[in-house]
């Protein structure tokens, strides 16, 4: 029987996939059965896929989520929450007596995760993957600040908070007013072996490049918080150096923008803006690319830093937000400041010295590989699990 | 020993929104003269968190734990859970002290249907109306939300009060209730409060083997 049992709650899990939480739960749930964690996931159901499932270990619960017409999206939020709270409270009943964790992925379930942590009197960890306020560049209306303010609730009920990035512990603190020193940094994971595996890179080479001619790929939304604008502007400065295929990869508003950009600067023959491309594709990219530009002006964790990492492109980064914590000056990738030139003189840096690009190649690899492993990050989540039964354990709080 | 049992309503005394509020604080001050101890959980912003009336009863308040909300099932789904924990301290600081649950009307049936289970407790509901008969078109949005919510109440409860034969016949028929479980029991009758006192004990299946 397992040391512990966490009861996770998230409003995503695959095959449902709407947002980065999806990912998150699956990769984490998952490597914490690897560590002895009994793991049960309550969450939404979704077309097609078993009410019960065992995914590797860990019991996923699928949870009717009142697909019926509701107002707006806090109120149906709120129904949903009730059905989660009630297959929870089923569930935790039958677990009563044994250690352990309530663990809340985000406002969305908040509402049942808050209850239950009083029903059953155990320990909830919450852990904020981004805030209302940052994804909206502040509260403009009742729907933003109901959800701010559950946010804040969540964060208050919780006996410990867990963020990705240095820089969303900074962004809690200081909008959602939660204190450092309830606050854990737990950086976000890599499945390595999805951006390593094999690669058919003369196809790939076909498509995008001519022989012989270096790769130099951005992936992202085409958004100016992106700054991609800046790596357009950077283009014409590379090229007065070294032959070299620019390779843009998303979509976005600013996409008409910067094409008609590239073709003022007379760089069109040079590079390529695809829109959406499949994730095999952009996979072979990674491996591909020579350079992989991350200019990015705003970015709360940065997990496009890691899969590049992880497929073996070097990085060069404005190293906003979180970037600036995956990739530091450390050797695993080149942090320039936000401006063209700047980024042009990185891209020159790795471009023009291949040993030095096999330098930052084997650092980045080997960072990734010690601290992105899933396996490391369900570590340091069992390491705030055991500090929270321990004092709950010592606390008054726990039910004699 | 007399009846503990949490009342929760989402409107009492001096916050008075229609008839409800004195119904509940009628009911409450009656039973507490017979054999009942009790706890009535409420909303309440701004008015005291916790209200000793006598050595019987005791009133606490419950502040919107947001402060902000598109509709009222976001303001009576939050509240839910600050009700739960309000009653869960109860429960667990004065252990067995909680024999059984009376909620009235929706607004926070999903913190009762918790609770009951989680202890595990009895739940008697007093459906004052229904949503069918409030509002215009039972299935817009908002309304078959609460809808949905006095179902699950319905069919969670072991027994449902109803204040005429005719609501009794109206929750049987939209919330398709079994009649053995819905009970009228008329307000202005003399009997009154021992008829609730009453369903108290039909609530209570294992108690009425152990206890005379």
């Amino acid at each position: 029987m397992s040391e512990l049992i966490s009861v996770m709650l998230t409003w995503e899990f695959p095959p449902r996939i709407i947002g980065g939480i999806a990912p998150h739960v699956y990769e984490l749930s998952r490597a914490l059965v690897g560590l002895g964690v009994e793991v049960h996931v309550l969450t939404c159901d979704f077309p097609g896929a078993a009410e019960y499932e065992d995914v590797e270990g860990v019991h996923v619960q699928r949870v009717d989520s009142y697909v019926h017409p509701t107002p707006d999206f806090p109120t149906w939020i709120a129904m949903m929450n009730v059905n989660l709270q009630r297959a929870a409270t089923e569930l935790m009943a039958s677990l009563r007596g044994r250690p352990q964790i309530l663990h809340a992925h985000d406002w969305l379930v908040a509402n049942a995760a808050i209850g239950l942590k009083h029903l059953f009197r155990t320990p909830l960890v919450a852990t904020v993957h981004s805030t209302e306020h940052g994804r909206r560049s502040g509260i403009h209306n009742v729907f933003e600040r109901t959800i701010s303010a559950t946010e804040a609730w969540l964060t208050q009920e919780a006996w410990r908070v867990i963020c990705c990035s240095g820089y969303m512990i900074r962004e809690v603190s200081t909008v959602l007013g939660v204190p450092g020193n309830k606050l854990d940094l737990i950086p976000n994971g890599i499945d390595e072996a999805r951006f390593g595996g094999p690669s058919d890179q003369a196809a790939l080479r076909g498509r995008f490049t001519r022989e012989g001619e270096p790769l130099v790929l951005f992936v992202g939304r085409l958004v100016h918080e992106k700054g991609v604008h800046l790596l357009v502007e950077a283009i014409p400065r590379v090229l007065q150096a070294m032959g070299a295929k620019f390779v843009i990869v998303g979509e976005g508003p600013l996409k008409e923008q910067l094409s008609r950009r590239v073709q003022e600067l007379g760089v069109a023959g040079a590079t390529q803006i695809t829109g959406f491309l499949d994730a095999e594709t952009v996979r072979l990219l990674f491996q591909g690319a020579d350079v992989c530009v991350i200019p990015s002006l705003y970015e709360p964790f940065g997990i496009v830093a890691l899969e590049a990492m992880a497929a073996g492109a070097p990085v060069v980064t404005t190293g906003a937000g979180g970037l600036g914590e995956i990739v530091g000056n450390d050797g695993s990738g080149v942090i320039v400041p936000p401006s063209p030139d700047s980024l042009a003189a990185g891209i020159r840096a790795i471009l023009g010295d291949p040993g030095y690009a096999d330098r930052v190649r084997q650092a980045a690899h080997e960072k990734v590989r010690l601290s992105y492993r899933w396996e490391a990050i369900a570590d340091s989540t069992l390491g705030v699990y055991r500090r929270v039964i321990q004092e709950y354990d010592a606390g008054t709080w726990k039910p004699t | 020993m007399p009846l503990r049992l949490a009342i929760l309503a989402w409107e009492y005394p001096p916050r008075i929104v229609g008839e409800m509020a004195h119904h509940v604080h009628r009911l409450a001050t009656e039973l507490v003269k017979g054999d009942c101890q009790v706890s009535v959980i409420t909303a309440g912003d701004g008015y005291p968190r916790y209200e000793q009336v006598s050595d019987r009863l005791e009133v606490y308040r419950v502040p919107d734990p947001l402060g902000s909300h598109p509709t009222i099932v976001t303001w009576a789904l939050s509240l839910s859970s600050e009700i739960q924990r309000t009653v869960a301290d109860l429960w667990y600081g004065r252990p067995g002290r909680l024999d059984l649950l009376h909620i009235h009307e929706w607004q926070f049936l999903p913190a009762a249907v918790g609770l009951a289970k989680a202890f595990p407790l009895p739940l008697v509901l007093t459906l004052h109306s229904l949503e069918d008969h409030r509002t215009g078109d039972p299935f817009a949005p908002l309304s078959s939300c609460i809808r949905s919510l006095e179902q699950l109440g319905a069919r969670e409860s072991r027994v449902v009060i109803t204040q005429s034969d005719w609501m009794k016949r109206e929750v049987e028929r939209v919330h398709r209730v079994p009649p053995s479980k819905v009970r009228v029991i008329r307000p202005e009758s003399p009997r009154w409060v021992d008829e609730v006192a009453d369903s108290y004990q039909a609530a209570l299946p294992r108690a009425a083997g152990d206890r005379p």
